[in-house]
């Protein structure tokens, strides 16, 4: 008999999607959206109990779905790294959902909400197991469980340019698949195996005798590329500003938190557990990795300076976060990799609270949402201005947030590599880029406009709307206080991510 | 707009930021009214910039989606040329693992065909992965499709009205001679192919396919009301529900008793599974025409 | 070079495919052909997984009564693999068939270029 807290990942993934059915059931919204609400809040507890275990018992371990062991079964594997991930992810959904809740009722229709949070729930399930999976098959079926989900919580807005970007998105999204798909396939062809252990001895054995170098190489590049587009990285990140930029609130801020960390998260898994970074460097996958990264952190910037929409703002800096991201995954070190999931955490902390402020502060002014209609917004909902503030302040990196300390590490494990000049000059010239388009928005939200300018505004501004929202304040509150913790108390999460690594 | 002085030190620096301040000579002055400021263009070159940036994004990208194309396909030529011979017995995907699947299936599964063992036993879990993506499909085709405030109009009502009557008054005579007849026999095929997947090739997806196709037959051609009466949207939702949550359950206790351990006896797991997965496909595929053909059940 | 064409022949068609799918989904203007672009994309992707495990000679997986020899049978692992992908093609392309009939209903067209065009518009 296992002890109990080896359970909880599958117990987690299960209460997941026996939620999405159960809310298929109930056909009250508000009944509905309580039980995502409990279902993440139950989620986020169980994790950070199997956190508490695995991190003091410094272990990780294999759990078998079924009672065949490897490998003739599938299995999952949890080690530190994953349980503060799933934590992580679990807390950001429920606080996205409270956020932009108010939003969420106005935009969908009351016929179509239960249908809403089926896939939001299916989503969480979808991420949990991208988390946990030690199979590159299982890892297909939730991509695709993910995809499908992650589109339907786009077009849940139905307005016409709504669907075109989702089927923008839905076609990249499936070509990623489709790419992901034959590079599996070919793996397979040349080693025969799907669990990851075994496949990681294979592939190790393949990479010594040096046979089959072309298709391994070439299923490497596929997977990479295939997760790649479905992760927003560089020259495939066409479809991210439509698709975030429109979507209801909650939506655009569970996307950017968390759908495209999950694939991110798959990749990782693949870099440290099946292939290893030796061979990733050794193959050259991880020098394109940093240069992809290194161009997505400029572009990103550069595009998200050009946009007047405060979404589509939001969206297109998440390009150039993504971008910091692959770069730390491309320096091909340990130092790399953990200074990449700390900003996995940082971004899934400071994005959700950018989106939900901004939806915020729109709702106060009338729903417009191009800066010059949001100015003195923040006047009329101090919160959601503070928590705008913090979160941009953090994206550009300021000491005591979250953003200055990953942007520490993404530093210091550049010291390290054969390209250290080019990637601290782009990371300096990134945090200007930043500076560029964040300054005047929050400028914007906090200089109080004449009078004849803000009338008509003011006129659309409904009752209803400017009411103090009480579910807006708990999870803004809370992403805040996230927000500080990352940065100041950052030495043992750190810690966490690095024993996690190692335990891979 | 006040004065320089009377203004506050806070809403000079944001102009300065925004870029709107007004200068401390008139030298400075005189260049800045001379320069454009940044007032954006008037509304037509607005469009006519970007309908030329559309075009130009346009043409450039056949010609560089070709090329891309084209040296993908070439890589993927080279490699597979590369890989394990077809058919030999000795590649490496003919490893011990499917050699334990071939020999112990029977013993460990119950199921003398391997694939069916495979995908129901020894890697269920993608297969629950599987059902849950077909249940997330129907359920995001019924928030795209479902007729509702947003995405119809009179016209649309008017046109599935007159089709209504339409197959009320003139039925299509061969599809409704044929459908008498052939209904029968497809049920209880999809039924055979169902229950036998363990012995035969077949299993719950093929089965419930066979039977989705048998509702949709039917209803072709004895018009949608009439399955409708039958199949209301209650019964539809609660066998879709039923199904997926009575295999996500039995599968659940079925890990975590192999996991922890603890022996369960668990024969007649496969049938219930097979019979749940069947009924999702064939609700999902029905679905699938109805929401398609007419926006509701 | 032809004898290793000969050899893995159903790979080769295989990519064949998986190219003929890829230039419809990056150089069709219409969604629908869009769509059947990524049908014929993912039917050479399961062709591929499914040749993987074609034995010489051997039969099919289903095991006789009594004579569990491995030798008698093919390889069942990329044939359940290939169930489970083609259920989950059916799934998105159903999704993103409804989605195109979405868009017909707002739009009057499913012309690519014409509808990134009308989107600007909408936005501004």
């Amino acid at each position: 008999m296992r002890p109990f807290y080896e359970n909880l990942p599958f117990i987690c993934i299960f209460i997941a999607i026996i939620c999405g059915v159960l809310s298929a059931v109930i056909q009250d919204g508000r009944k509905v959206y309580r039980l995502a609400l409990m279902m993440t809040a139950v989620i986020a507890v169980l994790s950070v109990v199997l956190l508490y275990f695995l991190y003091t018992e410094d272990v990780s371990f294999v759990y078998s779905m079924g009672r065949f062991a490897a490998p003739y079964g599938n299995a999952i594997k949890a080690g530190p790294l994953q349980a503060l991930l799933a934590t992580v992810f679990a807390i950001v959904m429920g606080l996205s959902l409270l956020g932009g809740g108010h939003s969420l009722f106005q935009d969908i229709l009351p016929e179509k909400q239960g249908l809403y949070f089926v896939v939001t729930d299916l989503l969480m399930a979808g991420l949990l197991a991208l988390v946990y999976t030690n199979d590159m098959f299982t890892g297909y079926v939730f991509i695709e469980i993910t995809t499908i989900a992650a589109c339907a919580m786009v077009m849940a807005k139905d307005t016409g340019p709504n669907l075109i970007a989702t089927i923008r998105y839905l076609f990249m999204s499936l070509l990623g698949s489709g790419l992901f798909l034959i590079g599996l396939t070919l793996l397979n062809s040349v080693t025969g195996y799907l669990l990851m252990e075994p496949l990681a001895k294979a592939v190790a054995i393949l990479a010594e005798l040096g046979q089959y170098q072309r298709p391994l190489v070439v299923s490497i590049g596929l997977m990479v590329v295939g997760l790649g587009i479905k992760g927003a990285m560089f020259p495939f990140h066409l479809w991210l500003p439509d698709a975030h930029g429109g979507a209801t609130t909650s939506s655009s801020a569970i996307l950017s938190g968390l759908v495209l960390k999950g694939y991110i998260v798959l990749l990782i898994t693949l870099m440290t557990r099946v292939f290893g970074l030796q061979l990733m460097r050794k193959v050259g996958v991880s020098n394109i990795l940093l240069t992809l990264g290194l161009l997505g952190m400029i572009f990103g910037s550069l595009a998200a300076m050009r946009e007047y929409h405060v979404k589509r703002m939001l969206a297109n800096s998440s390009v150039a976060q993504i971008g910091y991201i692959f770069m730390g995954l491309g320096l091909g070190t340990e130092a790399g990799v953990a200074a990449a999931c700390f900003h996995i955490l940082v971004h899934a902390a400071c994005k959700p609270l950018l989106f939900i402020c901004a939806g915020r502060l729109s709702t106060v002014s009338g729903h417009h949402r191009s800066l010059k209609n949001l100015r003195g917004s923040a006047y009329r909902d101090v919160a959601a201005g503070v928590g705008f503030t913090v979160g941009a302040l953090s994206m550009i990196g300021i000491p005591l947030l979250g953003g200055f300390v990953s942007k520490l590490y993404l530093s210091e494990a550049a010291l390290e590599s054969p390209f250290m000049a080019v990637v601290l000059l782009t990371i300096a010239a990134s945090t200007v880029l930043n500076a560029l388009y964040y300054v005047p928005a929050i400028l914007a939200i906090w200089v109080r406009p004449a009078w004849e300018e803000v009338r008509f505004i003011m006129m659309d501004v409904k009752p209803e709307d400017t009411r103090f929202d009480r579910l807006f304040f708990i999870a803004d509150a809370v992403f805040i206080f996230l927000i500080f913790l990352l940065g100041i108390v950052y030495h043992p999460i750190l810690n966490v991510i690095r024993a996690g690594i190692r335990l891979m | 707009m006040s004065d320089g002085k009377e203004k506050s030190r806070w809403r000079r620096f944001a102009e300065w930021v925004n870029g709107d301040s007004v200068a401390r000579d008139p030298t400075t002055q005189y260049v800045m009214d001379r320069r454009p400021a940044r007032a954006r263009a008037p509304q037509e070159l607005h469009e006519e910039r970007e309908r030329l940036r559309l075009k130009k994004f346009l043409g450039l990208y056949p010609l560089a989606a070709s090329v891309l194309c084209l040296t993908l396909i070439a890589i993927l030529f080279a490699t597979v040329l590369c890989i394990p011979p077809f058919g030999q017995p000795g590649n490496p995907t003919n490893n011990e693992v499917s050699r334990h699947y071939l020999e112990y299936t029977e013993e460990e599964t119950g199921a003398t065909n391997a694939v069916t063992g495979m995908i129901l036993s020894y890697r269920g879990f993608d297969t629950l992965g599987e059902s849950c993506v077909l249940f997330l499909a129907v359920s995001s085709v019924m928030m795209l499709l479902q007729r509702d405030g947003n995405n119809t109009d009179e016209q649309t009502l008017l046109r599935l009205r007159r089709e209504d009557a339409i197959e009320r008054t003139h039925p299509d005579n061969i599809l409704r001679k044929s459908a008498k007849l052939l209904s029968p026999f497809i049920l209880l095929f999809s039924l055979y192919v169902l229950f036998n997947g363990e012995t035969s090739p077949g299993g719950g997806f093929s089965g419930g396919a066979v039977l989705g196709g048998g509702l949709i037959l039917y209803s072709a051609a004895y018009g949608p009301e009439q399955l409708s009466r039958l199949l209301t949207r209650r019964l539809y939702d609660g066998v879709r529900i039923a199904g997926l949550m009575a295999y996500a359950l039995t599968y659940g206790i079925y890990i975590f008793a192999g996991a922890n351990g603890i022996t369960v006896e668990m024969e007649w797991m496969m049938t219930v599974i097979d019979l749940a997965v069947g009924l999702v496909v064939a609700c999902t595929i029905y679905g699938f025409y109805t929401m398609f053909q007419r926006g509701k059940l | 070079m032809l004898e290793a064409i000969s050899q893995n022949r159903f790979a080769v068609v295989a990519v064949i495919l998986f190219g003929i799918g890829l230039l419809n989904i990056m150089l069709q203007q219409n969604l629908l052909k869009k769509v059947v672009g990524f049908s014929i994309m993912d039917s050479a992707v399961f062709l591929l997984l499914a040749s993987l495990g074609y034995i010489e000679g051997h039969g099919a997986p289903i095991v006789e009564e009594g004579s569990a020899n491995a030798s008698l049978y093919i390889n069942p692992i990329p044939s359940g693999l290939v169930l489970t992908g083609i259920v989950v093609s059916v799934s998105v392309t159903a999704f993103s068939l409804a989605l195109i009939q979405r868009i017909y209903r707002h739009y009057g067209t499913i012309e690519l270029r014409e509808l990134l065009e009308r989107a600007k518009k909408e936005e501004d």
